[in-house]
């Protein structure tokens, strides 16, 4: 497993964590229906935002080790309609609250930012006690 | 009102996807140069460059959304 699946695996776990948190919320607190709906529905979106990014990048890096000289893109536009679709289908087909679907939005990448700047941390500080011989 | 509101959400989306577009030409360029140099830091490279795309493509993906409210305003 490289580095990017396991970091894509951490961020699954996260995400369906809050996923189960806003289904207890929801459960627990039946008037806040629309907020909670709305965050389940974004946070649904982000995540196959995230695993649609993640296809991307590891396309994008195995084409620049083989050297292969392609025009290729991110596919932003594929994911903007993504988010674009939730927050659509919050308001048309279930009257979910469209900002809790937009705070949904940003879990996933929320998630990869936060977990991304950990285990640098963590490598870098391996790195440097490496050096001092500590590990040795 | 219904003018405004369409110039916001022209602003609002069209500012973000430019931001993100500058953002993503510098991240991926750099990361593809540094794998191209150092084939066996691919690992590394790949996971940066994803964190660093998360980070900046959730701006302009949230503006498409408050520009499609402003637009429903309208």
């Amino acid at each position: 497993m490289d580095d990017l699946s396991g970091h894509l695996r951490t961020v699954m776990r996260v995400t369906f964590f809050f996923l189960s948190l806003c289904f207890v919320g929801w459960a627990l607190f039946p008037e806040r229906e629309s907020l909670f709906g709305g965050l389940v529905l974004g946070t649904a979106a982000s995540l196959v935002n995230a695993f649609h990014l993640s296809w991307k990048v590891q396309r994008a890096g195995a084409n620049a080790a083989a050297g292969i000289k392609r025009r290729g893109n991110l596919g932003f536009l594929t994911r903007a309609c993504i988010g674009l679709l939730a927050a659509v289908v919050a308001t048309r087909y279930f009257s979910f609250n469209v900002y809790g679907t937009v705070a949904g939005l940003f879990v996933a990448q929320l998630a990869t930012l936060i977990l991304g700047f950990r285990s640098k941390g963590r490598s870098a500080a391996r790195h440097f006690s490496d050096e001092r011989g500590e590990n040795n | 009102m219904g003018a405004t509101a369409l110039i916001a959400a022209a602003i609002v989306f069209g500012l973000g996807a430019l931001g993100a577009g500058i953002g993503n030409g510098l991240i991926v360029g750099r990361t593809v140069e540094g794998i191209s140099r150092q084939p066996e830091l691919r690992g590394t490279l790949q996971t940066t460059m994803f964190i660093g795309v998360a980070l900046v493509e959730a701006l302009p993906i949230i503006s498409l959304v408050l520009a499609f409210i402003f637009y429903g305003e309208a």
